[in-house]
């Protein structure tokens, strides 16, 4: 009962071979620019992501199980959370809440399954390097290595203005917290970016928070709250360094120095001039004032009063009339 | 090709007939709807786990219909019951391509039944309809495709344990070929552009957890797993011409 060999299917397998092969590639590609760069490395014949839920649910059994977490329990833990997202890269709550759970007794470990995440390309979520800087910062007291991490949390296009903030903090620690340093940190801060506050196109940029080397495009993450949180840092910041330059300047400072004091002076001046635009702030020393108000009560500066009835001299405290006559304040 | 037609309504009416595929349909569903009971021991992730049990079950399901295929061929030659056919004028490919299309006509049924109840049960747990769970559904059809191609040929010339655990062993090696895409030596990527790619068509992980996936990748996923069976199917007609059935 055997039969020739037929030419149809033979010619059907050659062509279809040869397409299947070059689809095959084609999909492959287009898998790796659409899809998740890491691929599952423990791919389980199609039931990993499955397996990666049971596997969550058992963890969760075991950590329970657990009443304090000691140097093996730990290490236990770091092997099972890198089983669980070898079934499944992209579980992003596993590698979070697993360094967070051995952070005390194997912070590395913590490190290495955080930085395990980070290299998954599509898994862009502000959390992970966020805690990979927390540890740093706290458990290993890296502060480098933590701004290295607070860094690229920031560049995550929906992380909280707080990242901005710690990267900020991070950078003062590194400057030692030097104030004019510090205060060029906040400057940049409160203009969106290093240098944005002197920027013409200023206006155009505002809210728009660009760490150093410009990676973070996101608009809007420093808010009105963040920027007058700024705003209150500079104006302490400018009043400490102007009145520390003054107190060198009354002293036998020479001339090249008294420059260099007048220099950082003007610096702070033009900083909060930009900063301080419309609210009530001393010139000299930057401490806001109260309405009525003729001199700082700090260094006696004269200043702009405000808040006086035109009719009566009388402080308006609240509104933009005097509550004795009706006036309209000056 | 009336007469493969026919083949293929047998097929599909005989394997209809088993009520077990009743049950597995059933069970499926109730384990699917079952993982909203699950909040506390998923610590709150009851919603993707119902969404990863649809997809594993959907596979399950898909793979458990593909393997009928050389069950079904190998019992037809044990039971001789291929020599009646083949005694009519019907050809050796129209009886393979029958009884692979009678197995593809159940399982797409299958795939369909379970992917509406999936999805009723996914929105009703959700309030939204989960959309991309038809992405999930149209690979795993692929897949289904693939592997029946795959036992129709080990059921060419194999006996049918034989067939069907090898159709599993090759399913599980397709499933890790991934990573010969973009191995060095130009041996591995040849190995990869002939071997049934499974994990090509494999999206769970990255739907799952809710990236977005294009639809030309389904297409082409579709595609390449309707033109690789046409490979494994010419494959199996000439290893079935040379077969001797006496």
């Amino acid at each position: 009962m055997k039969a020739n060999l037929p030419k149809t299917s033979v010619v059907v397998l050659i062509v279809a071979l040869l397409l299947s092969m070059w689809m095959s590639t084609r999909l492959a590609q287009q898998r790796s620019e659409s899809a998740i760069h890491a691929r599952s490395r423990d791919a389980r014949a199609g039931f990993g992501k499955f397996l990666s839920q049971v596997g969550w649910m058992r963890l969760l059994q075991y950590r329970g199980s657990i009443a304090k977490i000691e140097k093996e329990d730990a290490q236990r833990l770091a092997r099972r959370y890198d089983a669980l997202t070898d079934l499944d890269p992209m579980f992003a709550r596993a590698y979070e809440e697993g360094a967070l759970d051995i952070q005390f007794e194997s912070p590395e470990e913590a490190l290495r399954l955080l930085d395990k995440a980070m290299a998954v390309d599509k898994l862009n979520n502000w959390r992970i390097p966020y805690t990979a800087g927390f540890i740093c910062k706290f458990r290993l007291k890296d502060t480098e290595r933590a701004l290295r991490y607070f860094e690229q949390a920031a560049k995550a296009a929906d992380h909280p203005s707080y990242i901005d903030r710690s990267v900020v903090y991070l950078k003062a620690d590194r400057a030692k917290n030097e104030p004019m340093a510090v205060l060029n940190l906040w400057a940049d801060y409160y203009g969106g970016g290093p240098g944005y506050l002197f920027r013409e196109d200023q206006a155009a940029t505002a809210g728009r928070f660009v760490m150093e080397g410009g990676y973070n495009p996101r608009i809007g993450n420093v808010d009105d709250r963040d920027r007058a949180f700024a705003a209150g840092r500079i104006r302490q910041l400018s009043a400490q360094i102007v009145g520390d330059a003054r107190k060198r300047m009354a002293g036998d400072a020479s001339d090249d120095e008294k420059k260099t004091w007048q220099a950082r002076i003007d610096h702070a001046q033009k900083i909060v001039a930009k900063v301080g635009g419309g609210s009530h702030i001393c010139p000299q020393c930057f401490r806001p004032y109260q309405a009525g108000d003729r001199f700082c009560s700090s260094d006696g500066t004269k200043l702009d009063v405000y808040g006086v009835c035109p009719k009566d001299g009388e402080t308006i405290v609240q509104g933009p009339y005097c509550h004795k006559c009706g006036a309209k304040a000056n | 090709m009336e007469d493969m037609i026919v083949i293929c309504r047998t097929t599909y009416g005989r394997l209809l007939r088993n009520r077990s595929l009743y049950f597995l349909l059933l069970a499926v569903l109730v384990l699917v709807a079952a993982g909203s009971l699950y909040a506390d021991l998923t610590g709150g992730r009851q919603k993707e786990l119902m969404y990863d049990a649809g997809g594993a079950l959907l596979l399950l399901a898909g793979l458990l219909t593909a393997l009928v295929a050389p069950l079904d061929i190998a019992r037809d030659l044990r039971e001789k019951t291929v020599m009646t056919l083949l005694s009519k004028p019907l050809g050796r490919s129209q009886y393979l391509l029958g009884k692979f299309l009678g197995v593809v006509w159940l399982g797409t049924l299958n795939l369909l039944i379970l992917t509406i109840g999936i999805l009723v049960i996914l929105h009703t747990s959700t309030d939204a309809w989960r959309a991309d769970f038809i992405q999930v559904a149209l690979t795993t059809w692929a897949t289904m495709v693939m592997a029946t191609a795959l036992g129709v040929l080990f059921a060419s010339f194999l006996p049918e344990i034989p067939a069907a655990l090898l159709t599993i062993v090759v399913y599980v090696i397709g499933q890790s070929t991934e990573k010969l895409a973009s191995a060095k030596p130009a041996l591995a990527q040849l190995l990869f552009s002939v071997l049934p790619n499974f994990s090509l068509l494999d999206l769970k992980t990255e739907l799952g957890n809710g990236l977005s996936i294009p639809w030309a990748l389904v297409i082409i996923a579709m595609g390449y797993a309707v033109i690789y069976s046409a490979v494994l199917l010419s494959l199996a007609t000439i290893l079935f011409h040379r077969r001797d059935l006496a």
